[in-house]
């Protein structure tokens, strides 16, 4: 299973999954408060998923 | 002598083009007053645009700034902090918020975001699109982010899709160290870009508290840069 990095919450868990969307749904996260990088490359939703992808829910980071 | 361990890394002459560069910096708090200072400090020119108050809140993070400069503006405390700096460099402040109307006060050879919300980040994205580099900075709690949008490069949307404001320091909290560093590897890519030596390409995310740090590949996936595919 993909290894999912949700970072609001500082914790690593394994989703079954085939999509980003899907990861995200099955976590209740809504996309448009984070950014997607699997395996250190942005992604969009619509991205497939693997076993082998390291997926990260990055927070978006507004202050200056 | 001013510039002469700065000339010994980069050169005379590089140095003699930095004097001729001038960056607008938006926003003038955390990221804008550390990144400012280094500017200065290295010899480059500075437009600063901010119409916000000092407040004793600001003073744990805001290195321009001390207790005798809380209710004035910060564009003009900062101008005058900066000459103290540097008096050989030029340095225009602008005490008002950037809006449609004023936007103009981008044209410059660079500008630096580091304001603290999207909605400002968005005007500078579409008034700069391939036209003038920028570099969007923002941090909050121990994080921090950077990203130089070139032209002819991924944009803004293509990270953001939507104007969301989450996490706001006042709420969350910041470290006046993920700031400093944030905002020196603002100078050093700016060095980059205005002398053309092979900016970084990737989103750049530091985690002062862990010590991590990741560069993220961004590709051209918002509507407007994919036209130029």
């Amino acid at each position: 299973m993909p290894k999912v990095f949700i970072e609001r919450e500082n914790k690593h868990v394994e989703v079954k999954a085939s999509s980003v969307r899907e990861i995200l749904q099955k976590l209740k996260i809504n996309p448009e408060v984070v950014i997607i990088s699997k395996n250190n490359e942005l992604v969009t939703e619509d991205s497939k998923v693997s076993e082998k992808d390291e997926i990260k829910l990055l927070s978006v980071i507004s202050g200056g | 002598m001013r510039y002469a361990r700065q000339e010994k890394l980069i050169g005379k002459q590089a140095q003699k083009e930095l004097s001729k560069k001038t960056v607008t910096i938006v926003g003038l708090g955390a990221l804008g007053t550390n990144v400012s200072s280094l500017l200065a400090r290295a010899g480059i020119n500075l437009r600063l645009i901010d119409f916000d108050k000092i407040d004793l809140t600001n003073l744990q993070r805001q290195s321009l700034y001390t207790e005798k400069d809380i209710n004035k503006q910060k564009a003009i405390i900062s101008k005058t902090r900066l000459k103290e700096i540097n008096s050989e460099i030029s340095i225009t402040s602008f005490n008002e918020k950037l809006n449609d109307s004023n936007l103009h006060l981008l044209d410059s050879d660079l500008v630096i975001d580091c304001t603290d919300n999207l909605t400002t980040r968005f005007l500078i994205n579409d008034y700069c699109y391939n036209k003038i580099p920028w570099i969007h900075t923002a941090a909050i709690k121990e994080t921090g982010v950077l990203f130089n949008i070139l032209p002819n490069k991924p944009c803004l949307k293509c990270i953001y899709k939507k104007n969301i404001d989450l996490d706001r320091c006042e709420e969350f909290g910041v470290l006046n160290s993920i700031v400093s560093l944030i905002a020196s590897l603002a100078l050093t890519q700016s060095i980059k870009i205005l002398l053309n030596k092979d900016p970084e390409a990737n989103l750049l995310r530091f985690n002062i508290w862990n010590n991590s740090l990741e560069k993220i590949k961004v590709n051209k996936t918002c509507e407007k840069c994919q036209k130029s595919l």
